[in-house]
């Protein structure tokens, strides 16, 4: 008998549900009070995390308000705004504002390229994030979709990028990938909704055909 | 350097590292603790847990439920284990002889079988065919090489053969 990766990853999740079921619950790992020491060794591991975090988070924040601040003249009409300086790509993805309290719908891939599956998909306060992979390694080829309602949506990218205008279904779209074109962002909006494709290992016709056969 | 940021107008603040700490540090110092039947080396084997975490944070999992889960508590287990086998009493113990009241009971199925695996087995199965993390990451989860983890997958798909088809069971 011989036992395959594929038995073990369709066999992975009830097994996991079983062993999980055997941990104890939450009642009875309530209890424990941690010590001092402890609390004393994690509190700098802790520390340490939140503060790179942070300090990245206020980067991105620094760098984006100058950005934003300096292109005050943009088009009221833009959708996605892209800047590029001095190593840092900042942009803003900013979907139709209908007026509107909509129900946010998510819309799912009508076209995946071979082998693709869906590894994880979440939602959060009215933003969708799904990942789709051709293998779990998170370095093999893979593109993470994000799509929201209504809200702007910034982000900003360090380092060497190239952007182009590019069409999803015949609307201006914009394309930022990376020098090695090992990774790359596909940003459109689509009425109320904003997206974001990012992508290791991808080309731009597979992300924009993507984009073009998601459906709902 | 390529740093990926995103500030969304209703950004959170917590890393994903805090999340998984503050949601399953009590599962993990549990599951230490049935290991270790001592608090002080429980505790120590749950920061241990959490140096190995903190050197992939990147592979964290983003969402809390059950992956995550599988993640601490697997992660706890090791350090407990390994901790048992360096300090305590019988350092010439051979994992499956530890205790483990957290394994269930075998069913004849490849699922059962996978969790009823002794520990060292079934973390590095659930790591890779679970939660999906490659030889290399399940190997700085653990504390070893990403070698040694394919060599404990390959033993492991040959002892689930030989558990099943002793059993007779079709796979």
């Amino acid at each position: 008998m011989n036992i395959t990766d594929e038995m073990l990853f369709e066999a992975a999740p009830e097994a996991a549900e079983r062993w999980l079921s055997a941990l104890p619950d939450r009642d009875a790992c309530g209890g424990h009070t941690f010590s001092p020491a402890f609390e004393g060794k994690m509190r700098p591991l802790l520390r340490r995390r939140r503060r790179a975090w942070k300090g990245l988070v206020l980067l991105a924040a620094a760098v984006a308000a100058l950005v934003f601040g300096v292109y005050a003249n943009r088009p009221e009409d833009y959708r996605v705004l892209v800047s590029q300086q001095e190593g840092v790509v900042t942009y803003r993805v900013r979907p139709e504002d209908s007026g509107l309290l909509l129900e946010p719908r998510q819309m799912t891939p009508g076209w995946l390229p071979e082998g693709f599956f869906l590894e994880y998909a979440s939602s959060e306060k009215g933003r969708f994030v799904a990942r789709y992979c051709r293998e779990p390694d998170k370095s093999s080829p893979g593109f993470t979709l994000t799509q929201w309602c209504g809200e702007s949506s910034n982000c900003a990218l360090v380092g060497d990028y190239n952007v182009e205008s590019v069409r999803v279904d015949g609307e201006e779209a914009v394309f930022v990938s990376s020098e090695k074109k090992d990774f790359g962002v596909l940003l459109w909006t689509a009425g109320a909704n904003g997206f974001e494709l990012s992508a290791r290992g991808m080309e731009l016709e597979e992300l924009i055909k993507i984009a073009e056969y998601l459906e709902w | 350097m390529l740093v990926y940021l995103q500030a969304l107008d209703s950004s959170e603040d917590r890393t994903r590292f805090e999340r998984l700490y503050t949601a399953y540090r009590n599962l993990m110092f549990c599951v230490a603790r049935r290991i270790l039947r001592n608090d002080q080396d429980a505790e120590d084997a749950v920061h241990l847990a959490f140096l190995s975490l903190a050197q992939s944070e990147a592979a964290l999992p983003a969402e809390l439920g059950p992956k995550a889960r599988a993640l601490a508590a697997t992660v706890a287990e090791r350090k407990a284990i390994d901790l048992y086998r360096a300090r305590k009493r019988h350092p010439e113990a051979e994992l499956e002889d530890l205790p483990s009241e957290d394994a269930p009971p075998s069913d004849g199925t490849l699922a059962g079988a996978m969790a009823a695996l002794p520990p060292r087995y079934r973390e590095v199965l659930l790591l890779r065919f679970y939660n999906g993390y490659s030889a290399g990451e399940i190997g700085v989860f653990l504390g070893t090489t990403a070698e040694n983890v394919r060599q404990i997958i390959a033993r492991a798909k040959r002892k689930l053969a030989v558990e099943l088809a002793e059993r007779g069971e079709p796979v």
